[in-house]
Parts: structure tokens; C-alpha cells; sequence
């Protein structure tokens, strides 16, 4: 018995050997520590590399050489979460950002480099004083039996009801414009959830890439993703989607999606882009980081960070803007008509 | 030689068995302790090292509060004499990295079976296995897209024990040091760079359930304690424990460990099953 005993322990020693502590490489939290944990955390994680170097000859090896450069460990904390925006900032991803306790950086130039393209005084001129607000979104009826909705944000959810009230509550018009200018993202989901409301079939709108390990290439293969008809009304007829830079992240997924419905006319200007899904992580002095690291493709497998393309490009002109008349809007309004010619307001 | 591996499978695989009914079998040497039941519950104060890659690339450490239930039992399977033990366990956690902070929650449910050795008056080894389920989940409340890190795995670890009775006066103390290794298993990781969104939002399932083993997910438990009878009659039994859990796993080039050290106190109850049997009669499994 005592020689089965030994046995069964000399087997659970033997397995007990491999046993080793699991650890991460670490950087050590000072100056130049964090900065090289910065540098590192992006080099293994960031998904677009590649595409950054084909679109602007991004050279990321050589990006750290020349930030390295303007650190040593006499500079201030403060002095290197400047550097380092200033470092995240050669990504030109409105989606990289370093947050601490001086702030957060960002890269604004996909947006501020660009016309805004939208006001809401102007806006206020089509809105009035009697919209209606469900959700969040703002909407009312035009002249002609054309119904306009701003959907200025998917910061919260999107429910299925409200959707479908909103649509009963326009469904006499002929045409719907849904201005998403300036929306800066948020909820992939609520912007899928508002995009199932314009199709009754199972469209197929891009595909999702994760990264499978450190290499800049190393990735999955893309899986598709497809739109499905929302539970509860379905709006079938002509929608004309106002865009402009301002429109980042979950809002350019939305654009991307209804431009792959036939009913759907893109208006205004490019969008901002942002297609990474973000992730975030921290360095050794807790600063938090946020980069892209999920990559989606349209549903032709091309990219979108950079921007979506409208069908109709058009800006507000300086005229227009001096006569508080919005140029998007009434483009809109032209197409919706052109779109609907000849037929009746549905009673 | 062959005998004794068999003998070690045969043990490994027992611990698949671990809620077979009493009433299939007989107790050779004493009926009555197949109907003893020794109960515990300790509350504990966990000091906590979290660290998942998924979330964050280093230690998040802090607290928390652990709970630990514990049930131990004489059984008889065929001719052997057994031992069955079942543990749950959960930590709930608050860790920090400066101004960054984690929360955690893990729980763990384990059966065991054992075979009985006894080496003399006062000591007891026991060698056997157990099956384990672990489940919970890291949550870094900052993070956007990956601000939860869901641990879930099911595995089958070698366990064994030493019991030991020390005489104190007119009592005895029950001391005792576990130890639990999984040694095979399945465990839940998304991809390296793999968001909850494509997995649970859009249903890309494939490449989730991962084989584990000691070379990928080297875990384990020690269990030091010692039951100490209060009281002049000793009706009361106090639990002071020790316990280490180690949970960690390098899959996808995700790597976690949880290290877990935990100082806990609690009393332990014997419970006996009156029907059919004289609870006078009480011969505890330990």
C-alpha cells in the first residue's frame, strides 16, 4: 500500500514541475519605462499598421527613434504624456488616445482639418420649435412629406420599440433624410440596432478582422457580418443619410451598413472614419490607452478607417451659411423629391 | 508498473463520480461514518494579484473577501473505502494599478474522491482527484470594448492530503495540508486581439474552447488548516485556514494568473444523517 502511495506522490511532484509563474514582459515604471511600454503595447496590438504605411508611409520603428529621442529620465510626467499624444498622434487614428491625470490626447485632424459642414443653427431652421424626441433622436416632418431625424450620438442604446413608434409617426411620408453629422460613434450595437430598421432581408455589409498574435500582419481571416431586419417596423421607402467628417467610429459602421441597402442615397461630405474597434489597456503608471485592435472591412474587404465616400458630395456653401439655408439638407430634399416623383403621401 | 498507472487512472477517474448515492453502498468497517458529514464555512480576507493581458498588461493588486464551503465524507466504492470532498469557493476583489482600477469575482466548485492511507495513529495521507469548474470574470470599468475578461474552464487535477491529529490536552486538534494540481482540462479565451462583440454579438464561436494542461494553465491549490474544538466539551470547532490558489493560463498570447493568498476563519459543523443509523455512534471521516 505504502509503495502505491510514494507512487501517486512522486506523480503529483513529477506534474507539479512544469508549474511556473506566468508572467508578462514588464516594463519598469519610470520615464522611459512607460514610454517604451507605450511604444511596445501599440507595435503588438495596433491593427492598422500596415494600412498606415501603404496610405502614408507610416514607419513606426522610426516614430519611436525619434520620440526616444526627447526623453531622458529628467523629464517631467507631464512633459512625457505630451510626447507620447505627440507620438500616438503619427497614427493619425482618431481612435488612439492616452488618458492620465493631465488629460487625454487626441488626433483631431480627421475632423478639424476638414469643412464642419454642419450647424445646428442652421439645423434649427428645418427642425422648428415642435420636433419630436425619442431616443435621442430628433425628428419632425418637411414640406413635401419628407421626414427629417438627427441622430447626433450612439452613446446609449437604441431600443426596437422606439424605432418603431418613430416610424409609425412619419410613416405618411414619402421619403426619410437621416442626418448622422457630427456623430462621433459610440454603441456599435445601437447603430446596427437603428440600421436593421431599413431592411427586410439579411444584407451582407463587411467583415470583422481580430489580430491573432504580436505580429503587425498577424491576422485572423475576415468573418463576415450582415444586417438583419430589426423586430418592428421596417422603412422601405427612400432615405437619403447626411454626412459629414464628424461622423467617427459607430457612425461611420452605420454609414458603411446603409449604403449597402438599394433604397439608401449617402449625401454630403466624407465621413471621418474610424473602423478599428478599440480596445484598452494601461502602462506601469496606470496611464489608460485606448487604440484600434479589431479591424472591420466593408463589404467589398476594403478598408474604412480613413472615411466613407458619399454617393452625392456636396458642402455648405458660405452663401447658404449666410442665408441660414443648410446646402446638405436642401440637396437632400432635391434627391428625396427626385426619388419620389409622382408619388403620393401615404395616408 | 502498469498496475500502478492503472491504479493512478483508476483513482484520476473516480473523482468523475463524485455524487454517487449513499444508499448503493455498504460501509465495511463502520456503517455509521458513510452518515457523517463534516461541514465548514470560513469567510476569508484575500490579498489579490491580478494580471490579464486582455485587460492590462500588468499586476493589478488590492484585496478581497473570500468565501469557502466545504463538505468531507466517508463513502464506499465497491471495496474501497473512500473519501468525498466538495469545495466552493469565491473571491470577490477591488485591485488597483495607481489610479486604475480592477474588480474580480471568481468562483470554484470542486469534487473530489480519495483513497484513504493510514500512516499510524495520527496521520492520514490521502490521494485522489478532483474535478474542477472555475468560472468569473476580471473588469476594468475604463476599458471600452475589452472591459471584461470572462474565465471560465472545466479540468480534472490530481489532489492529495495529509491529515494529522495533534493531541492538545483533552482535545485534538485536526490539522491538515491539501494540495489540488488540474491536470487537464477546457478553458474559455477569446483570440489574442478578439473583441466580445465578434464572439457573442456576431456568433464567431470558432477558437474559443482551448485544451489546457499544466504546460499552458499551471494551476493549483494549497489548502493549510487546522480545526481546533472550543469549549470545554469541544462542541464548537473552529477552522483557522490557509489558502493559496493560483490560477493561471497562457493561451493566445493571452496570459492571466490570479494569485490568490487568503487567511480565513470559520466553524465547522458534523453533521449526521439519523435515518436508519445511531448518531451515538459518530466516527468522523477525518
Amino acid at each position: 500500500m505504502r509503495r502505491k502511495l510514494f507512487t501517486y506522490i512522486i506523480a503529483l511532484l513529477t506534474l507539479a514541475l512544469p508549474c511556473s509563474c506566468i508572467e508578462e514582459e514588464s516594463f519598469d515604471n519610470s520615464i522611459t519605462g512607460n514610454f517604451d511600454a507605450l511604444w511596445s503595447l501599440i507595435d503588438q496590438r495596433y491593427c492598422f499598421f500596415d494600412y498606415a504605411e501603404e496610405q502614408f508611409g507610416l514607419d513606426w520603428n522610426r516614430v519611436y527613434h525619434k520620440y526616444k529621442a526627447k526623453i531622458d529620465e529628467k523629464t517631467s510626467d507631464r512633459q512625457l504624456f505630451n510626447i507620447c499624444g505627440e507620438m500616438l498622434g503619427e497614427l493619425r487614428d482618431g481612435h488612439v488616445n492616452l488618458a492620465s491625470v493631465y488629460g487625454t490626447t487626441y488626433y483631431w485632424e480627421w475632423k478639424l482639418n476638414h469643412p464642419a459642414n454642419f450647424s445646428d443653427s442652421l439645423q434649427r431652421n428645418y427642425l422648428g420649435n415642435k420636433f419630436k424626441l425619442n431616443n435621442g433622436i430628433r425628428y419632425t416632418e418637411l414640406p413635401d412629406s419628407i421626414a427629417y431625424a438627427y441622430v447626433g450620438s450612439f452613446e446609449s442604446s437604441i431600443g426596437n420599440g422606439n424605432l418603431t413608434a418613430l416610424l409609425f409617426d412619419v410613416s405618411a411620408c414619402k421619403a426619410l433624410i437621416l442626418d448622422v453629422r457630427n456623430n462621433g460613434g459610440g454603441l456599435i450595437t445601437a447603430a446596427e440596432t437603428l440600421a436593421s430598421h431599413f431592411t427586410d432581408t439579411k444584407v451582407k455589409i463587411g467583415s470583422i478582422q481580430h489580430k491573432t498574435g504580436t505580429a503587425h500582419d498577424a491576422f485572423s481571416s475576415p468573418e463576415p457580418m450582415y444586417l438583419s431586419p430589426g423586430d418592428g417596423g421596417i422603412w422601405k421607402r427612400p432615405v437619403i443619410v447626411l454626412t459629414n467628417r464628424g461622423v467617427f467610429s459607430a457612425a461611420n459602421h452605420f454609414v458603411m451598413m446603409m449604403r449597402e441597402l438599394p433604397h439608401v442615397t449617402i449625401v454630403g461630405d466624407k465621413t471621418g472614419g474610424g473602423s478599428g474597434l478599440p480596445f484598452n489597456s494601461t502602462l506601469p503608471n496606470g496611464w489608460s490607452v485606448r487604440f484600434s485592435a479589431s479591424p472591420i472591412l466593408d463589404a467589398d474587404g476594403n478598408q474604412t478607417e480613413f472615411g466613407i465616400e458619399p454617393d452625392v458630395r456636396v458642402d455648405i456653401t458660405s452663401e447658404d451659411w449666410n442665408r441660414g439655408v443648410d446646402t446638405i439638407i436642401e440637396k437632400a430634399i432635391k434627391i428625396a423629391k427626385e426619388q419620389t416623383d409622382g408619388k403620393k403621401p401615404v395616408s | 508498473m502498469i498496475k500502478r498507472v492503472i491504479n493512478i487512472i483508476v483513482l484520476l477517474a473516480l473523482s468523475l463520480l463524485p455524487t454517487v448515492s449513499k444508499a448503493q453502498f455498504s460501509c465495511g468497517d463502520t456503517i455509521n461514518s458513510c452518515r457523517i458529514r463534516v461541514s465548514s464555512t470560513t469567510h476569508g480576507v484575500a490579498l489579490l494579484n491580478n494580471l490579464d493581458t486582455y485587460l492590462s498588461g500588468y499586476d493589478y493588486r488590492g484585496a478581497g473577501y473570500h468565501y469557502n464551503r466545504e463538505n468531507f465524507r466517508d463513502a464506499m466504492f465497491g471495496r474501497h473505502k473512500l473519501k468525498y470532498q466538495t469545495i466552493f469557493s469565491g473571491i470577490l476583489g477591488a485591485t488597483e494599478l495607481y489610479d486604475s482600477k480592477q474588480y474580480s469575482l471568481m468562483l470554484k466548485q470542486s469534487w473530489g474522491a480519495y483513497r484513504p492511507f493510514k500512516m499510524g495513529e495520527r496521520l492520514q495521507l490521502l490521494a485522489g482527484a478532483q474535478m474542477q469548474l472555475t468560472g468569473g470574470a476580471l473588469y476594468i470599468p475604463t476599458n471600452g470594448n475589452n472591459l471584461v475578461s470572462a474565465k471560465l474552464s472545466a479540468s480534472l487535477a490530481a489532489s492529495g492530503m495529509a491529515i494529522y491529529k495533534i493531541p492538545l490536552r483533552t482535545k485534538t486538534v485536526t490539522a491538515r495540508y491539501q494540495i489540488d494540481i488540474p491536470l487537464m482540462g477546457v478553458a474559455f479565451s477569446p483570440a489574442f486581439g478578439q473583441s466580445y462583440y465578434e464572439i457573442f454579438g456576431l456568433g464567431n464561436y470558432g477558437n474559443i474552447l482551448h485544451l489546457t494542461h499544466p504546460f499552458n494553465a499551471p494551476s493549483w491549490r494549497h489548502i493549510v488548516s487546522a480545526d481546533i474544538p472550543l469549549g470545554k466539551r469541544g462542541g464548537t470547532t473552529l477552522r483557522a485556514a490557509y489558502i493559496a490558489d493560483i490560477f493561471q493560463s497562457d493561451i493566445n498570447e493571452l496570459r492571466t494568473h490570479i494569485y490568490s493568498h487568503t487567511f480565513s476563519v470559520g466553524i465547522v459543523k458534523t453533521l449526521y444523517n439519523i435515518k436508519g443509523g445511531d448518531p451515538l455512534k459518530i466516527h468522523s471521516p477525518y
